[in-house]
């Protein structure tokens, strides 16, 4: 049976239209301060809604309640997909102009939150830019968070079937269920991102500041709308910032449980243990390390380096002080971190803490069961065990990732970019992390000098690290298509 | 309780050997009327008295099989053993090196990695040129008998899936490892025959051929030359790239081979694959360099085989300056360094075979997630692949990686920089050969290395050698308790 796609079309053609309404708090600031690119939001707003109205319309007799396992895999990657290419049109159509390839690549990198940019002065652009930045993170962030919890544990992608019983069970429940978690999803992610907006204007950030950083931050995105990202503000902010990137990180089922009346839950949780124990070891390493090879203070190398490295472990990317200069120990480090990632069911990507968990598992039982192979151990998770299933799914996941990691960046140095530069940028990229090291970065501080082969590499790297890889070799599949 | 003494004898006897085998060069040295000769008696005869006085104290557990916990301590313990008497000569005499350095490079050696600690290999004598190639040799004869015998049974690293080519069970190593490893000594000793006629025909001095056959066929890497195989530019290259192949090919095919079924050989898919991904990498880099870069084709064409092959197969040879091709090519030669040659080879690194199951696993795995209903399983060579072997696999895969990206953090903490750090990791753990880097010397020595960046390369090294798991496992408090 060839698969229906009146019901795919049909939703993202609603996202569509809300994601074109939505141009409208750009167009306004820009038209508030007088500046004629509020017409560019203007122009991308319409089309949006136009086209996604028209799609909505012409499928309007879609059989939308039972959505199944294939049809959740094309509605996924789709979605990312439009989204991207109609909020690019804005950075055509106004300042900074950027051609096609760029204007993607950065949208992708919003929706995506990654938080990379191929845009020189950035404190130069219309605010109306800048917030688009943020709103594009934002909605990016809360729409991976709602695909984590609710699509990735039924499609089974990369051992998340692991979740599958905190999330619902069966597929034909999908919508209905689903219209519940979003709401609470919703309102927990808001709730964090007034929360982070409020203190950051509280220490003293400019209002636009406040808002972009504070959206980028809970999507655990980056982007910034200064050149010198949290360099503009150091101090109390970088410390507010580590704070809520971490927040952004977490499992956002743990939340919903905390106002539902499960105030240990949080705490409880496995991963969220996890990732402060990974932040702890590594702040610790970094602080005694540049304490011993630098003769700066205490406090500011505690300070930068707590605000980089939740920063790259978050898969954030907002870089203060002087962290590209630290050397190749910190950035061997640091790229460590950036493939942990954040917690599964976050905003955040990479491998992310629940993988590397079952990996590290699987590792030492597979190592004990050499030097005891009569003696029969079963893979537990949180108390669970967990199954050969998940656990294949989750082993396949990492190594596969790793390999991808490979290709591409073989794929980045056959565009004659240099081999530091190009793992680096493909690290960024299918981590969803945003920060850039090496000759080609360095000049800039952004991917601007890269030709525009590798900007598509790294767009679709951004894809296939947001959409948990397998999600991404599914659709490639000509089987899928006709099964 | 343990018991260490079938481990002590069956190392003591080893050393001993070693020991014995100090007498070639020795006589290559008295040959040369080179003084260094007292050298080898020296630290052979030390190695003859140590080895002989454990052998003879352990004498009493000696012939009672080997259970696998004391497999496990006696491969580690040969690694270990081997190389520490095998430094001795270049202590005593030339090159008058520190402990350190003498011992990085008899590991470097027996291990087949073939990084060098000596800066200046052209002045070294005959003898101790000589003893650098024997360290490889025997350590390449060594690692094809281990993972012949004791790793199948091990099931490290998803071996157990040739345990029925190997035998079956653990009461039989001894009796069976003798048979096995005469056949093999034979094809050893054959090939390296065949390989340094061909060098001799091919305009090579004697003790060059010699030499460089051991390398070779041990996918070693270590030359008597600072300009490693530049000095044998032209048709050697081909020559040696041929034999780089064969020594990294599966050794139990060439047991059947000599018995008159050539089948097996040319239907084993990890040698097709492994034949595949070597043309290629090989076609790849030929095609940027001619079309992107202007290279002339013909001797691109003998430069990628040879230096392609060379990386691959884990050897360790360089006949140009590689790092001149550019980052793609660079890039192809880290990849392929972390492929590696196929399994129960001299060659080292991940191998043909965990790549083939990983990808059979990845595939099995889209699938099912396209159709949670139907069953599916990995096939390789026709054989399903069970459960268990697959996780060994990706446990494998994924430890060598991590095992890799340590060795990167530790080594760049000794204030080495992010590329030769990197490139100093990867030799290391996948027993490649060359680093990339500043610190490198200018004919690829790492003298100039941080003690404990040594110190750590050494670990990766003998980590890599012995596929990871069976180090790794030595570490469990558990192994010693039972």
């Amino acid at each position: 049976m060839a698969i229906d796609l009146r019901p795919v079309f049909h939703i993202i053609g609603l996202m569509l239209l809300a994601f074109g309404a939505v141009m409208i708090f750009p167009a306004a600031l820009d038209l508030a301060g007088g500046l004629p690119d509020w017409r560019a939001f203007v122009t991308a707003g319409v089309a949006s809604m136009f086209v996604g109205g028209a799609m909505a319309a012409a499928t309007a007799d879609a059989p939308l309640r039972s959505l199944d396992g294939r049809q959740a895999f094309v509605l996924t990657v789709g979605i990312w997909v439009s989204l991207s290419g109609f909020g690019a049109l804005p950075f055509m159509l106004g300042p900074p102009e950027l051609s096609f390839t760029d204007a993607v690549f950065e949208a992708v990198s919003g929706i995506t939150t990654t938080g990379s940019t191929v845009i020189v002065g950035l404190d130069a652009l219309p605010p109306g830019i800048n917030l688009w930045r943020g709103m594009l993170n934002w909605i990016g962030g809360l729409g991976i968070a709602f695909v984590a919890m609710i699509f990735l544990p039924v499609m089974r992608v990369g051992g998340m079937q692991f979740f599958k019983t905190e999330g619902f069970d069966t597929m034909g429940k999908v919508l209905p269920r689903a219209a519940d978690i979003a709401r609470a999803l919703v309102n927990v992610y808001a709730g964090l991102t007034f929360a982070c907006i409020g203190v950051y204007a509280a220490l003293g950030m400019e209002p636009l500041d406040a808002v972009v950083n504070g959206a980028a931050t809970i999507a655990t995105g980056g982007f910034s709308p200064s050149d010198a990202s949290f360099g503009k503000y150091p101090g109390a902010a970088e410390y507010a910032g580590a704070l809520f990137m971490l927040l952004g990180s977490l499992p956002y089922i743990r939340y919903v449980q905390m106002v539902t009346g499960s105030p240990g839950a949080l705490w409880r949780d496995l991963q969220v243990r996890g990732i402060v124990k990974v932040l702890v070891v590594a702040l610790a390493v970094i602080v005694v390390w540049r304490l011993a090879t630098s003769d700066q203070a205490v406090e500011p190398v505690f300070r930068e380096a707590l605000f980089n490295l939740s920063s790259v472990l978050t898969g954030t990317g907002f870089f203060s002080g002087s962290f590209g200069g630290w050397g190749p120990f910190a950035m061997i480090v640091a790229m460590v971190l950036g493939m942990i990632g954040g917690c599964s069911g976050s905003s955040s990507g990479a491998l992310s803490i629940f993988r590397v968990q079952v990996m590290m598992r699987a590792i030492g039982m597979g190592v004990q069961r050499i030097a005891e192979p009569s003696r029969v151990t079963m893979l537990r998770y949180d108390g669970r065990p967990v199954s050969q299933d998940t656990v294949a799914g989750v082993m396949t996941f990492v190594n596969g990732y790793i390999v991808t990691l490979g290709v591409l960046s073989v794929a980045l140095t056959l565009t004659g970019i240099d081999a530091t530069s190009a793992i680096f940028a493909i690290w960024t990229s299918m981590g969803n992390i945003g920060y850039g090291y090496g000759p080609l970065v360095a000049a800039t501080g952004t991917f601007r000098d890269f030709n525009d082969t590798a900007i598509w590499i790294m767009t679709l790297a951004m894809l296939m690290g947001r959409l948990g890889l397998l999600a991404i070799f599914v659709l490639a599949l000509p089987r899928f298509w006709v099964a | 309780m343990l018991d260490l003494r079938p481990v002590g004898y069956i190392i003591g006897l080893l050393v001993a050997t070693l020991g014995v085998l100090m007498v070639f060069p020795l006589i290559l040295d008295v040959a040369a009327g080179d003084g260094n000769w007292r050298a080898f008696f020296i630290s052979g005869l030390i190695s003859l008295g140590a080895g002989g006085l454990v052998a003879l104290s352990c004498a009493s557990g000696a012939g009672r099989g080997l259970t696998l916990q004391q497999s496990f301590i006696l491969t580690t313990g040969v690694w270990v053993a081997m190389p520490a008497f095998g430094a001795l000569p270049f202590v005593i005499g030339e090159p008058g090196a520190p402990y350190l350095d003498a011992l990085f490079e008899a590991v470097s050696g027996m291990t087949t990695t073939g990084t060098t600690a000596f800066p200046s290999l052209d002045t070294l004598p005959p003898g101790a040129n000589m003893w650098r190639a024997m360290l490889q040799w025997l350590g390449g004869l060594g690692i094809v008998i281990v993972a012949m015998i004791f790793l199948p049974v091990m099931k490290v690293g998803g071996m157990q899936f040739f345990k029925s080519e190997g035998f079956d069970t653990l009461g039989k190593i001894l009796p069976r490892a003798l048979d096995i490893s005469a056949a093999l000594i034979q094809i050893y000793i054959v090939m390296t025959l065949a390989c340094a006629l061909t060098y001799a025909m091919l305009g090579m001095g004697g003790f060059d051929a010699v030499f460089h056959a051991m390398s070779t066929v041990s996918t070693g890497g270590f030359s008597s030359y600072d300009r490693s195989f530049g000095a044998f530019a032209g048709i050697q290259e081909y020559a040696a790239s041929v034999f780089m192949i064969l020594a990294s090919l599966p050794f139990i095919r060439f047991v059947q081979v000599a018995q008159g079924d050539l089948g097996p050989m040319f239907r084993d898919v990890q040698v097709r694959a492994y034949l595949r991904w070597n043309a290629y990498a090989i076609a790849a880099v030929v095609a940027y360099e001619v079309t992107v870069r202007g290279a002339e084709f013909w001797p691109m064409l003998r430069e990628a085989t040879f230096n392609v092959i060379s990386t691959f197969s884990g050897t360790g040879f360089a006949s140009v300056d590689l790092t001149a091709w550019g980052p793609f090519p660079f890039a192809i030669l880290i990849i392929v360094g972390l492929i590696g040659g196929c399994t129960s080879s001299t060659g080292c690194s991940i191998k043909v075979f965990r790549y083939l199951i990983l990808f059979e696993a990845i595939k099995v795995q889209v699938r099912r997630l396209q159709s949670p209903s139907s069953v599916l399983f990995v096939r390789y060579q026709g054989r399903r692949v069970d459960e268990e072997v697959i996780t060994s696999v990706c446990v494998f895969f994924t430890l060598f990686i991590l095992t890799f990206g340590l060795l990167s953090v530790g080594l760049s903490l000794t204030g080495l920089g992010f590329r030769t750090a990197v490139t100093a990791a990867w030799t290391a753990v996948a027993n490649v050969g060359p680093v990339f880097g500043s610190e490198v010397g200018p004919t690829g020595a790492i003298d100039g290395f941080p003690t404990s960046a040594k110190w750590m390369m050494i670990g990766g090294m003998l980590v890599g050698r012995l596929e990871l798991l069976s180090v790794y496992v030595l570490l469990l408090a558990r192994f010693w308790r039972t």
